[in-house]
C-alpha cells in the first residue's frame, strides 16, 4: 500500500517535471544568473575560451579543476582547489603528476576526468570550474549551469606550441583568481631553473648535446614509443636549457609527439635518447629491453639511454617543468 | 602430392590448380617483399637483394632479421590460421558465414587478453596464450548455443556471433575508459597489428599453428565428406560428432592463437575460403593449404597498406584494412549467393521469429504489467532521491515544488529530471526500436546496432571532430543522428536491390559496420580528440540536461504510438512472405515503415545517450515472454522492460563507484549478461534453445 501515493507521486512528478523543463529552455539565462557567485558586483571581467565566454563578477574563490594541467597551476599559484577530478586512482593526480606543493587532504575528489559527477560538483558550490576542451563535449551545458566553466585547448593546432600554450593558460588562470603577480613570480622562477641548469649542463660539457625526448606507452608485443616533436612542451624545455632537440616530425603532430616503434630509432642513433615511463609495474622498460633492435641501437651500446628515475608528467604547467628539468639535469651529469 | 592431386581430376581442371596454386605463392612471396621494404627507416629492395646475394652483416640486414621478418612471420602465420580457421568453421558447420570473426572468437580471445592486461599483468606477459585460449573457447560456445546449438541457422550463428562480440567490445571499451593512460594503447591493438618486438612471440607460436594446420590438411577428407551433408557423411561410416569437434578444436586453437600473436583481425578467415571456391576448388585437400597461402598473402597484402598511412598519420591497425577490403566482398558474396549459386550449398535465409517460442501467453499479463509500472515508478524515485548527494524525501518535495536550498533544487529539477527523462525515453525507444527491427527482418536476434546504426552515428561524430574540434555537443547529437541515419539508408538500400530479405538484411548490416568501424579507426587516427569521441559515443546517460534530451522526448512521443498502432502488420511479418500475401498485406510496404520507424528511433536515442546494447535485444525478448505475439501488447511490455531496464543501469551506475560514473551502456550489459546465459541454460526457460 505504501507504494501507492509513491507511484502517484512520481507520475505526478514526471508530468511537473516535464512541463517546468520545457519552460526552462526559455528561461535558462534567468536561473543561470541566479547560479552566479553575487560577492562583488564591481565589473564583470570576461574571458573568451574554444566554446564561448566566461564572465566573472569578482574573484572566484572556490575552484574545480577537471583535469591535471589546471590543478597543477592553481597549486603553483599557492591556491588549493576545492575540488579536482581524479585525485587518488591509479591514473591520477598524485600518482602521475605528483608535484610539491601537493593537494590538501581535504580537497574533494569529483570522480574521473571524463566524466565528473556533476551533482558533486554541484554540492561543492564552487565560483569557476576549469576544464580540458576534449573532455567536456557531453557535459559543457551543465557545468556552465553550475557556475562559469573555463576551457582551454591544451593541443593548439598549428602555429602555437604546447609551452606557450602552457604559459598563456597559465597567466589566464591567475588572472582570473587575481594572481597574476604569483604567476610572474613563478614564471621567473622557472626562468631561473632553465638558467641554472643551462649552467650545470655546460660545465659537464653537454651543451647543444643532441638529445630526443620519448614517453613509453603500453603496446602489443612491445612498447609503443612517443617521441616528443617540435610543438610540444617537452621539446621546448629541452631547447631552453641548452640541448639540442634532434627530432622533428614528418606531419604537424596535434598532441605533441609521433606514436611510432623501436625502429624509427634507428635513424636517431647519434642522440642522447631521454624517455619517461608512466608505468609504474616496471614491465615496459623490460619489454624495451627485450626489443631485438634495441640492443644494437648506438646510443644504447654506448650507454646514452637515459630513463628518468621519477614518474614526471610531460604536459602540466610550470612545476612539472621544473621537475623535468631537474630530472633530466640529474640523469645527464651523474657519472 | 599435389602432382598426384592434379592428376585426379579431369585434364584442364589441372591446369587450373596448377595455375591457382602457381599464381597464390607469387602472390605471397610479392606481399613479403614488399612488407619487407616497409617501415620507419628507409629500405629499398636493392637493399634486400643485395642482403640476399652477400648476406653482410650490415645494419640494414640486421634490421630485416630481426625486426622485419618477425613481422612478415607474424602475418604469415595469422594470415594463414586464420584462413585455415575459416575453412574447418565453414565446413563443420556447413554455414558459408562461419568465422572466427563472425563467430565471436576474436572478441573473445581478445578481451580475455585485454583483462589479463589490465587485472593480471603479471601472469598474462607469461601465458598470453592461455587466457586467449580460454576466452576464444568461451565465447564460440557461447554463440553456439544462443543460437541454439544444432538448430541454428547460419544467420543465427552469425547474429549470436555478433550479439557476443557487441557484447565484449562494450566490456573492452569501458575498460579503456577506466584505465585510460594504461589502455589508451590498447586502441590499435583491439583491430589487429603485426608489429613485433622481437623473434619471442613467433618463437612461442609458431609450432602451435603449423600443428594446427598439419591437423587440418590431415583431416581434409573427412571435412569433404561434411560438405555431403550429415545423413550422407555418417551413411559412408563418418563419425560426425567427432569431425565436428575436430574441426571446431582446430579452429579455435589457430583462431586464438592468432589473436594472441596479432590481435583480432577480421575477414580473412571468412572471405578466404571464399575466394579459393570461386577458383573452382572444393577438396580441402587443395582448399587448406591453398586458403593458407592465400590468407597469408591477402593479410601482408593488407599490412603494407598500413605503411603509407603511417608515415603520413600514425599506426593504422591493419585489421582496419581488412574490414575496409572485407566490408564490400561480403556484399558482393551476399549477392552472389542469393542468385542460388553459392560456395557451400545453398544457405538457408528462413529465419522464423516463433522458432525460438511457443506462442505462449501469460493469463496474468495485467498483472505483469502493474508490477512493471511498480518497478519503473520505484526506480524514477530511486533517481531522484539517489546520486552524487542524497536527499531526504522531504528535501525533495521542497525540491520538486520549487522550493527548498537552490543547490538541491537545480540538482533535481536540471540534473536529474533530464537525466532520467533520458534514461526513460532512450530504453523505451531502444525497445521499441528493436522489436520493430526484429519484426521487419524477421529474426529475434536483431537489434538496431546488427543494422549499422552504432558505427553510423560513430563515423559521423568523428568526421566532425575531425574537422573542427571545437565542436559543440549539441553539434555532435547532430552528426551522430545524420551517420546513424546515413548508415541505416544504405544498408536499406543494398538490402532492397537483392530483394529486401531478412538474412540479407542482417548482412548488409555488417558489412556497413566493418566498413564504417574501419573508418572509425582512420578518423580516429587523424584526430587530437579520440578521447572525446570516445566519450560520446560510450552509452551513457550521463550530463543529459533538457536541452538535449528534447529531441528524444518529441521524437518518441510522436513515433511510439505509431509503431504501437502498426499492430497486425509487424506480427504478419513473422510469417513467409508467400503467407503474408495471402491475407493481403503490402509486405515491403510494411516491412519498410517498421524498419524505417525502427531506425529513426534508435539514431535519436544515439544521438542522445550514445550507444547503449541490448536492450534492443532484450526487452522484446522478456516481453514476448510475458505477451505472447501480439504486436500491440508486446510492445507495451517491451517499451516498459526497456525503459526500467537503463533506469535500473542509470542509477547502479551513478551509485556503485560513487564519486566516479560508471557509464549506463556498461552496467546495462552488466545486467544484461545473466539474462543472457539465463537463456543459454539448457532446461531453463530459454531451454538451450537460444533466442
Amino acid at each position: 500500500m505504501k507504494a501507492k501515493p509513491i507511484l502517484i507521486y512520481t507520475i505526478f512528478s514526471i508530468l511537473v517535471s516535464i512541463m517546468t523543463g520545457c519552460g526552462s529552455l526559455s528561461e535558462g539565462e534567468s536561473t543561470e544568473n541566479k547560479m552566479m557567485p553575487s560577492s562583488n558586483p564591481e565589473k564583470i571581467r570576461v574571458f573568451k575560451h574554444p566554446m564561448g565566454e566566461v564572465q566573472l563578477k569578482g574573484i572566484p574563490l572556490r575552484v574545480v579543476t577537471l583535469d591535471f594541467n589546471y590543478t597543477e597551476d592553481l597549486l603553483a599559484l599557492g591556491i588549493q582547489p576545492v575540488g579536482v577530478a581524479d585525485i587518488a586512482s591509479k591514473t591520477g593526480f598524485n600518482s602521475l603528476v605528483n608535484i610539491e606543493p601537493g593537494l590538501a587532504e581535504n580537497v574533494a575528489d569529483v570522480g574521473g576526468r571524463q566524466e565528473p559527477n556533476l551533482e558533486k560538483i554541484a554540492e561543492l558550490k564552487p565560483d569557476l570550474i576549469i576544464a580540458n576542451l576534449y573532455f567536456v563535449k557531453k557535459n559543457y551545458t551543465m557545468l556552465s549551469e553550475i557556475a562559469p566553466t573555463m576551457i582551454f585547448d591544451p593541443y593548439p593546432s598549428e602555429g602555437k606550441n604546447q609551452y606557450e600554450e602552457m604559459v598563456e593558460t597559465f597567466r589566464t588562470i591567475a588572472d582570473m583568481l587575481g594572481k597574476k603577480e604569483e604567476a610572474e613570480q613563478q614564471l621567473a622562477h622557472l626562468k631561473q631553473t632553465y638558467e641554472e641548469a643551462r649552467v650545470v649542463l655546460a660545465t659537464a660539457g653537454k651543451e647543444d648535446l643532441p638529445v630526443v625526448l620519448a614517453q613509453l606507452f603500453p603496446g602489443q608485443t612491445g612498447p609503443t614509443i612517443m617521441l616528443f616533436s617540435r610543438n610540444s612542451q617537452g621539446a621546448n624545455i629541452l631547447k631552453e636549457i641548452g640541448l639540442n632537440n634532434i627530432y622533428e616530425s614528418p606531419t604537424f603532430e596535434p598532441l605533441g609527439g609521433t606514436t611510432t616503434t623501436v625502429e624509427a630509432l634507428t635513424a636517431l642513433q647519434q642522440a642522447n635518447f631521454i624517455y619517461m615511463n608512466t608505468d609504474s609495474s616496471g614491465g615496459l622498460e623490460t619489454l624495451l629491453k627485450q626489443n631485438a633492435l634495441w640492443e644494437q641501437l648506438d646510443f644504447v651500446k654506448e650507454k646514452r639511454d637515459f630513463p628518468l628515475e621519477r614518474t614526471v608528467w610531460g604536459y602540466g604547467g610550470p612545476l612539472s617543468a621544473k621537475l623535468l628539468v631537474q630530472e633530466i639535469v640529474k640523469v645527464l651529469t651523474r657519472q | 602430392m599435389i602432382q598426384a592431386l592434379i592428376l585426379s581430376q579431369k585434364g584442364n581442371k589441372g591446369w587450373k590448380i596448377a595455375g591457382g596454386v602457381v599464381f597464390s605463392i607469387l602472390f605471397l612471396i610479392l606481399m613479403m617483399m614488399i612488407n619487407l621494404t616497409q617501415g620507419q627507416a628507409q629500405i629499398g629492395l636493392t637493399d634486400l637483394i643485395n642482403m640476399v646475394l652477400y648476406g653482410d652483416g650490415t645494419a640494414i640486414s640486421h634490421m630485416v632479421l630481426v625486426s622485419r621478418l618477425p613481422r612478415v612471420f607474424a602475418g604469415l602465420l595469422c594470415g594463414a590460421a586464420l584462413a585455415v580457421a575459416g575453412v574447418l568453421l565453414q565446413a563443420v558447420l556447413r554455414n558459408p558465414l562461419a568465422s572466427a570473426g563472425t563467430l565471436g572468437i576474436n572478441a573473445g580471445a581478445y578481451f580475455a587478453v585485454v583483462a589479463g592486461t589490465v587485472f593480471f599483468p603479471a601472469f598474462i606477459s607469461r601465458f598470453p596464450m592461455a587466457f586467449a585460449l580460454i576466452g576464444g573457447f568461451a565465447a564460440v560456445l557461447m554463440v553456439y548455443m544462443l543460437a541454439g546449438g544444432r538448430r541454428s541457422t547460419p544467420i543465427r550463428l552469425v547474429l549470436a556471433g555478433m550479439i557476443v562480440t557487441l557484447l565484449l567490445s562494450s566490456f573492452t571499451s569501458v575498460a579503456q575508459i577506466l584505465f585510460l593512460d594504461d589502455a589508451r594503447h590498447l586502441f590499435a591493438w583491439g583491430s589487429g597489428s603485426l608489429a613485433q618486438n622481437n623473434w619471442d612471440t613467433i618463437h612461442s607460436v609458431w609450432l602451435w599453428i603449423a600443428l594446427g594446420l598439419a591437423a587440418a590438411f590431415m583431416f581434409a577428407k573427412r571435412f569433404n565428406l561434411m560438405e555431403l551433408g550429415e545423413e550422407t557423411a555418417a551413411s559412408l561410416g563418418q563419425r560426425i560428432q567427432t569431425t565436428k569437434r575436430l574441426g571446431m578444436g582446430i579452429a579455435v586453437v589457430l583462431a586464438t592463437v592468432s589473436v594472441s600473436v596479432s590481435g583480432p583481425i577480421g575477414f580473412i578467415g571468412l572471405l578466404v575460403p571464399h575466394m579459393v571456391r570461386l577458383m573452382g576448388f572444393r577438396n580441402h585437400k587443395i582448399l587448406i593449404p591453398l586458403s593458407a597461402v592465400l590468407g597469408s598473402a591477402l593479410l601482408l597484402g593488407a599490412d603494407a597498406l598500413t605503411y603509407p598511412f603511417q608515415a603520413a598519420y600514425g599506426n593504422l591497425p591493419v585489421g582496419a584494412v581488412t574490414a575496409a577490403i572485407g566490408g564490400p566482398w561480403l556484399v558482393w558474396i551476399i549477392l552472389r549467393m542469393t542468385k542460388g549459386r553459392s560456395g557451400n550449398g545453398r544457405v538457408n535465409w528462413a529465419t522464423t521469429l516463433s522458432a525460438g517460442y511457443t506462442s505462449r501467453e501469460r493469463p496474468f499479463w495485467l498483472f505483469y504489467m502493474l508490477l512493471g509500472l511498480l518497478l519503473l515508478s520505484l526506480l524514477i524515485y530511486g533517481c531522484m532521491i539517489g546520486g552524487g548527494s542524497m536527499l531526504s524525501i522531504k528535501q525533495l518535495m521542497l525540491a520538486v515544488s520549487g522550493n527548498g536550498d537552490d543547490q538541491l533544487r537545480h540538482i533535481v529539477l536540471n540534473m536529474r529530471l533530464p537525466r532520467i527523462a533520458a534514461a526513460l525515453f532512450g530504453g523505451a525507444a531502444l525497445a521499441a526500436a528493436g522489436l520493430l527491427i526484429q519484426g521487419a527482418v524477421r529474426n529475434p536476434m536483431a537489434d538496431p546496432s546488427v543494422i549499422g546504426v552504432t558505427s553510423g552515428a560513430g563515423v559521423g561524430v568523428l568526421s566532425v571532430l575531425a574537422i573542427w574540434p571545437y565542436a559543440s555537443g549539441a553539434m555532435l547529437a547532430v552528426s551522430a543522428f545524420a551517420g546513424a541515419i546515413g548508415a541505416a539508408v544504405i544498408v536499406f538500400a543494398i538490402a532492397w536491390r537483392s530483394g529486401f530479405s531478412p538474412g540479407l538484411f542482417i548482412l548488409a548490416g555488417i558489412s556497413v559496420t566493418a566498413v564504417g568501424s574501419a573508418a572509425i579507426q582512420f578518423l580516429v587516427l587523424k584526430s587530437s580528440s579520440h578521447t572525446a569521441a570516445l566519450i560520446w559515443l560510450a552509452g551513457s546517460t550521463y550530463a543529459r540536461g533538457w536541452t538535449d534530451t528534447t529531441p528524444l522526448i518529441i521524437v518518441s512521443l510522436l513515433l511510439m504510438p505509431l509503431a504501437w498502432w502498426l499492430g497486425r502488420r509487424v506480427e504478419l511479418l513473422a510469417f513467409d512472405d508467400a503467407v503474408s500475401l495471402g491475407v493481403g498485406l503490402h509486405v515491403q510496404q510494411a516491412r519498410l515503415l517498421s524498419a524505417g520507424i525502427g531506425v529513426a528511433l534508435a539514431s535519436v536515442v544515439v544521438a542522445t545517450v550514445g550507444t547503449v546494447g541490448f536492450i534492443g535485444l532484450l526487452a522484446p525478448h522478456a516481453a514476448r515472454f510475458i505477451s505472447g505475439q501480439q504486436h500491440r501488447r508486446t510492445f507495451i511490455f517491451a517499451v516498459l522492460t526497456g525503459a526500467i531496464f537503463l533506469l535500473a543501469a542509470d542509477i547502479s551506475g551513478r551509485l556503485i563507484a560513487s564519486p566516479k560514473e560508471i557509464s549506463s551502456g556498461l552496467m546495462v550489459a552488466l545486467i544484461g549478461t545473466p539474462y543472457l546465459i539465463y537463456l543459454l541454460k539448457p532446461g531453463g526457460r530459454g531451454g538451450g534453445r537460444g533466442i
